[in-house]
């Protein structure tokens, strides 16, 4: 149940005409996927996320 | 004013940072009914619902409170809490719906705020709680009561649009152990026209040089189009000067939120041009820059 202080969990991108991603309030899961998109962006990499894989079976065990 | 704020009576050092929190919260409560939390000085009654430019009242709201790794790589994962209103009025805000308006988003609800920030501590998702908004200055009576809820050891970062004023600064010595510090602009007549604010350059340096001798400092710029020379090479120039060794994080993800349509150069996002060029300007400034 959605309470007075829970909130969805929001992250915002802009993709550009030539393909790139900008992304504003990146969550551990968004960060996942936006290094699954770019697996050579080290910048993303670095932000020590789990792999999309882990959150999709994560997320799965936790249905 | 200077008189007002001469008078406060702040606890001292000695007391722990929750307990600390505690009793400055009640002070900062009090002095809503001549608010000069921020350097508009607006002298408002927040306590009788007169409102100044940042329309809020004497209860925060907040619209976010999630885990987030967008920051800079040393706070992160950091469980950031967002406070809506804001003393500035930046026409490209990226929250601008929210911080622009301080009624946005839920009434604080500390106790579950502060629950779900410890548990992200404890259990190991974030290392790192983050006040930020809008504008988490002008909300400091709910923002101290929130720290008097956290974990003592906990590591807290305060994101501010450097805009505060003495008697803020005061509330806040010794409570947050990083002021994560916005410099936008590098001169005062782009500050006024996109973000509405007179004095801004005198007033953020003030606040910086504040933040450096009284805690851990990061500078961030966010890179506009088409204010390279104009903004980044004199904030560059005024950090290499006064702050050398203070860590810079430049920020060149611009893009065109709110009301930037506004302004014909902010209709674009920065250049990759822009964005090498203001690296080039980092370097030969010899700034400490960190991502």
């Amino acid at each position: 149940m959605k309470t007075k202080s829970t909130f969805y969990e929001e992250a915002e991108l802009l993709v550009l005409p030539d393909g790139k991603i900008l992304a504003h309030n990146i969550t551990p899961k968004m960060a996942a996927l936006l290094s699954s998109l770019d697996p050579k962006n080290e910048l993303m990499k670095q932000r020590g996320v789990p792999t999309l894989q882990n959150q999709i079976h994560e997320t799965a065990k936790g249905n | 004013m200077i008189a007002a704020e001469a008078e406060i009576k702040l606890p001292n050092q000695a007391f722990s940072r929750r307990s600390l929190a505690r009793q400055r919260a009640a002070l900062a409560h009090a002095t809503l009914s001549d608010c000069h939390l921020c350097e508009r000085h607006c002298g408002v009654n927040r306590l009788t619902g007169e409102r100044g430019v940042c329309q809020a009242r004497d209860t925060a709201q907040i619209f976010s409170a999630q885990i987030e790794v967008s920051d800079e790589l040393e706070l992160i994962p950091t469980f950031a809490i967002a406070f809506s209103g804001c003393d500035l009025r930046c026409a490209f805000c990226i929250t601008g719906r929210e911080s622009w308006n301080p009624l946005a988003g839920k009434p604080l609800d500390k106790i579950a705020i502060a629950g779900r920030a410890m548990a992200a501590v404890n259990e190991g998702h974030a290392r790192t709680i983050m006040i930020l908004g809008g504008e988490p200055t002008i909300h400091l009576p709910d923002v101290l009561q929130l720290v008097s809820m956290l974990p003592e050891d906990a590591k807290l970062i305060w994101k501010t649009n450097a805009h505060a004023s003495a008697q803020a600064r005061e509330f806040i010595d010794g409570i947050f152990d990083v002021w994560l510090a916005d410099y936008k602009f590098g001169n005062d007549t782009c500050a006024q026209r996109l973000a509405l604010v007179p004095n801004y350059n005198e007033i953020v340096r003030k606040n910086l040089l504040w933040a450096n001798e009284h805690s851990e400092l990061i500078v961030r710029h966010l890179v506009m189009p088409g204010h390279v020379e104009c903004c980044w090479k004199p904030v560059a120039q005024w950090l290499a000067g006064n702050l050398p060794e203070v860590k810079v994080n430049l920020r060149t993800g611009f893009w065109p939120a709110w009301k930037a349509h506004k302004h014909s150069e902010l209709c674009a996002t920065t250049s990759r041009s822009e964005s090498q060029i203001a690296r080039v300007i980092a370097r030969e400034h010899r700034l400490n820059l960190i991502e």
